[in-house]
């Protein structure tokens, strides 16, 4: 009997995941645990596991599309075999008809889905101009009914999706093509964005061609200037790299974050001398100790919290002119991930030990990486730390994550001289510390107060680590 | 400081002018003679009056085939048809003035010149204009025949306009479109036309087919061709030519029509002093009407590209609309034209010799235009042919081509259809009107 593999449901508050890219094909053979597919919710960027074993029959979702969660999204079984009744009601019908069908042959070709662009890569970079923007099906038949192509737009439904009403407006707006060109794009001919024709209509001629001509110069250009030098011998070849949905999501996010809040940065130091003595210490004798692996990052981040609890105002999210301060601590950490930037985010930070801390940290962040993180846990910061004194960085500018009101840039430790008590010249390491705040909320004094308040922490780490 | 100075009030000039005035720019329009230039004064609008008593005169004597008797005596008076060809002309001309007047154009009734990019003399005064736009036009080519000039037996078509007799006979050099359309008019009020043609073919623009049946259609009006023929002097009313075995030959009229074309107003207006590029051809222009020096623009005539009063019209809105901001380009490839001869020759797009040679692969469909029931009924006798050419592959109409009746009318639909890029099966969901002419062209094209 043939069975469902569903859409995973990736958190509490996830409701539907973008199905990304299929890993499998009606036809191939599968076993529980091989990887289906890539989805994303707009935080997170997962593999799908298979949960039974058999031949795919059926692919019920095109990628792009937006999977309400625990629906069905493929079916495997045996060859033959009918899995219509498996088919979810809200599925992008035409991949549908076409597995089934491709399954009642029992066929192990692979069927191509309708939205998947065709081979040849002149027509697939054109033809497909919206590759990674789910549609709705109601959309995508708009689109197919329509001779034009389809700019890429943002969609007015859920977390962004292309619905009907969108694609209807783009396409009173956009270059339409002539009957001509409709029957040469059909053929696979590459479309340009626009034409030479009535109001910018994509015409024979045109086709073909990457990009129409500017329709407009400009009033006060030249015409054909008369051998004009050649600019350059060497051809310019653009490659073209359409932003995966989670991508657009930090695009929007930190654009919003810097056009919403008056944002700007002030550079400290700490001496941790005093704290890289402690972690040699602790690396040496910490398996006799059953101490965890805690390194000088995790330390960092525990002085964090304990500045934090002596500044609630910068532990805190602002709008509507209020200040919303928190008394738990939920530091958010940035996680740089072959899918982006991620940031885990550490619940109730101010009842950890330094060891325990140091353990959760370490599982966020693998599971970040490995891109299975719970969506749940990247949710409900605070506060923000944000990391790149392993590569170098010795100051930043660390841009705040909406609603909060700061986040710390921890960079470099660079070694200095300094003249101790005895006015004799000595080294010591001091980290660089870039703390940006909202100054619609923090000022500068405020802000220097932290820096001092954590540079004295991290000087005195034992002494606080003693207090609790 | 003008956004905009138009130079020349023709179909191209003065649409533009209104055009951009609309548009909410301060605009001048200089003009030497009368608004509406060529084609209002002494071109389009008065030959096409002249045709039209001649279609009136022609209906007469065809009234019988009708059931209508006693109107073949009807007589033709030249001054008579001259009169309201000036009537309707003045009421042209007064529609220009006061379109351009509700549309806030400064009319400037002088000669203007360009003095410098930007800068425009006209009576006495320098004007100063952020663009330019140079619509002079064209006049008629006077070829270098010896007689020909200062002959006061030789007319050209604004002086053959001006007849208040017809005259017994006529010579008309050069079987294009002016010179088709007076033998057209002739030899109906009845003239003995002659036309001495140096090329092997009348019209030469015109699909072959169609100019065919032109000339037969022509040839049956009483006009004689002598085509391939070569002229070599005039005499007073005698002009001597060299036919096709090389032997010369004579004819003599009692006038002689000069219509070997037009020459673009290029001298006089400046184009030398602010170094806008030009050769005999015309100004030289791209595909949205700029010349090389910025701020100066072309349209019409002068530019040499397409001598025709609606291609003129249009290449001034891209010119302006390129001046101001709006994005908009010139394309030739469905431009209509029409010969108003009777019957009238119609067509847009490519012809079949123009696929031929850029080896475009075609399928064509020729059917008679009496496959239209309307055409029967409206012309008792006469034959038409419709001709349409699509690209072999998706069946795109390339080119239409129509010769019979008044085909000029309904030209449009099918220059929206090359336009448009529309295939056959997309002109088969087209609704033509019944009983029109206009089937014959629906009915050709899903042939093809």
């Amino acid at each position: 009997m043939a069975n469902a593999i569903v859409m995973p449901k990736a958190g509490n508050s996830v409701e539907e995941c973008l199905l990304s890219k299929w890993r499998v094909k009606v036809g191939d053979v599968i076993k529980t645990g091989d990887i289906i597919c890539d989805i994303e919710t707009d935080k997170s960027a997962i593999e799908v596991e298979a949960t039974a074993d058999g031949t795919v029959l059926a692919l019920f979702w095109q990628e792009g599309d937006l999977v309400p969660v625990l629906q069905n999204i493929l079916a495997v079984g045996t060859p033959g075999e009918d899995v219509s009744a498996l088919a979810p009601a809200g599925g992008s019908a035409p991949a549908i008809a076409d597995a089934v069908a491709e399954a009642a042959t029992a066929t192990t070709a692979a069927v191509a889905t309708p939205t998947e662009a065709p081979a040849a890569p002149v027509a697939a970079s054109t033809t497909a101009p919206v590759a990674n923007a789910p549609l709705s099906p109601r959309a995508r038949k708009f689109v197919a009914e329509h001779p034009f192509v389809l700019p890429a737009i943002n969609g007015s439904g859920a977390n962004g999706r292309i619905m009907e009403k969108d694609v209807a407006e783009a396409y009173r707006n956009a270059a339409r093509l002539s009957p001509a060109a409709a029957a040469m794009r059909a053929d696979g001919v590459a479309t340009p964005a626009t034409g030479t024709g009535v109001s910018g209509m994509i015409r024979a001629e045109d086709m073909g061609k990457a990009a129409a001509a500017p329709a407009t110069p400009t009033a006060a250009a030249p015409a054909p200037a008369p051998a004009a030098p050649t600019a350059a011998a060497v051809a310019d070849v653009i490659t073209e790299k359409p932003f995966p949905q989670i991508r657009k999501i930090i695009a929007k996010r930190l654009h919003e974050s810097l056009s919403s809040m008056a944002q700007y940065t002030l550079n400290a130091e700490a001496d941790v001398t005093g704290l890289l003595a402690l972690r040699q210490r602790i690396k040496e004798q910490g398996e006799a100790l059953k101490l965890a692996n805690i390194n000088i990052g995790d330390m960092v981040m525990f002085a964090v919290i304990k500045t934090l609890q002596k500044h609630p105002e910068f532990n805190a999210e602002f709008g509507d002119n209020v200040l919303r301060m928190h008394s738990a601590i939920n530091i958010g950490f940035a996680c740089d991930t072959p899918r982006g930037l991620m940031v885990p985010v550490l619940h109730n930070a101010q009842t950890m030990s330094l060891g325990e801390m140091s353990n959760t940290v370490k599982t966020l962040a693998k599971q970040a990486n490995a891109g299975n993180l719970n969506p749940d846990l990247m949710q409900g910061a605070t506060f923000t730390v944000s990391n790149l004194g392993a590569l170098g960085i010795t100051n930043f500018t660390p841009v705040i994550s909406a609603p909060q009101v700061a986040i710390l840039g921890v960079c470099k430790t660079l070694l200095r001289p300094v003249r101790d008590k005895n006015g004799d010249i000595c080294y010591r390491d001091f980290m660089q510390f870039s703390l940006t705040m909202n100054h619609m909320v923090l000022d500068g004094a405020p802000g220097a107060q932290f820096l001092n308040t954590l540079r004295s922490i991290i000087e005195n780490f034992e002494l606080v680590c003693i207090a609790g | 400081m003008y956004d905009l100075i138009v130079i020349g009030a023709g179909p191209g000039g003065y649409e533009a002018a209104a055009y951009a005035a609309k548009l909410g720019k301060k605009v001048a329009l200089c003009e030497k003679n009368e608004l509406g230039g060529t084609c209002l004064n002494v071109g389009c609008i008065p030959t096409k009056t002249l045709l039209r008593s001649a279609k009136a005169f022609e209906d007469c004597q065809e009234a019988k085939l009708y059931g209508v008797h006693g109107a073949a005596q009807a007589s033709l008076d030249l001054a008579a048809v001259q009169a309201r060809k000036k009537s309707v002309v003045d009421t042209l001309i007064k529609g220009v003035t006061g379109m351009l007047k509700r549309a806030g154009v400064d009319v400037i009734k002088a000669e203007a010149k360009l003095v410098a990019p930007g800068k425009v003399s006209a009576d006495g005064k320098i004007y100063e204009a952020a663009n330019i736009l140079v619509a002079t036009g064209s006049v008629p080519a006077v070829p270098p025949i010896p007689g020909l000039r200062d002959n006061p037996q030789v007319l050209d078509s604004t002086g053959i306009l001006n007849l208040d007799t017809v005259p017994e006979s006529l010579v008309i050099i050069g079987a294009g479109v002016i010179g088709l359309e007076f033998a057209s008019f002739f030899a109906t009020v009845g003239s003995k036309v002659t036309v001495v043609e140096m090329l092997p073919k009348i019209a030469p623009v015109v699909d072959e087919e169609i100019a065919k049946g032109l000339m037969t259609a022509l040839k049956k009006l009483g006009v004689t061709f002598n085509l391939s023929c070569k002229v070599t002097r005039v005499e007073g009313s005698t002009l001597f030519f060299t036919d096709p075995e090389g032997k010369e030959q004579k004819v003599i009229g009692t006038y002689i029509l000069n219509s070997t074309g037009r020459s673009p107003v290029l001298k006089g207006i400046g184009l030398e002093e602010c170094g806008v590029f030009f050769d005999r051809r015309g100004m030289k222009t791209d595909e949205f009407g700029k010349t090389n020096v910025p701020g100066i623009w072309a349209c019409g005539d002068v530019t040499g590209r397409c001598l025709l009063a609606h291609a003129a019209t249009r290449e001034g809105i891209v010119a302006v609309n390129n001046m101001f901001g709006k994005p908009d380009r010139m394309r030739y490839s469905a431009v209509p034209s029409v010969i108003y001869t009777h019957p009238e020759v119609a067509q847009v797009g490519a012809t079949e010799a123009e696929l031929k040679e850029k080896g475009i692969a075609y399928r064509k469909a020729v059917m008679p235009m009496a496959i239209a029931g309307r055409f029967i009924v409206e012309h008792a006798g006469k034959t038409g042919t419709v001709k349409v050419l699509v690209s072999e592959k998706y069946g795109q109409v390339l080119g239409v081509h129509m010769i019979g009746g008044a085909c000029g009318e309904f030209i449009a639909s099918a220059a929206a259809m090359v336009e448009l890029e529309l295939c056959v099966e997309d002109v088969r969901q087209i609704v033509f009107p019944h009983p029109t002419c206009s089937e014959a062209l629906k009915e050709t094209v899903i042939n093809a």
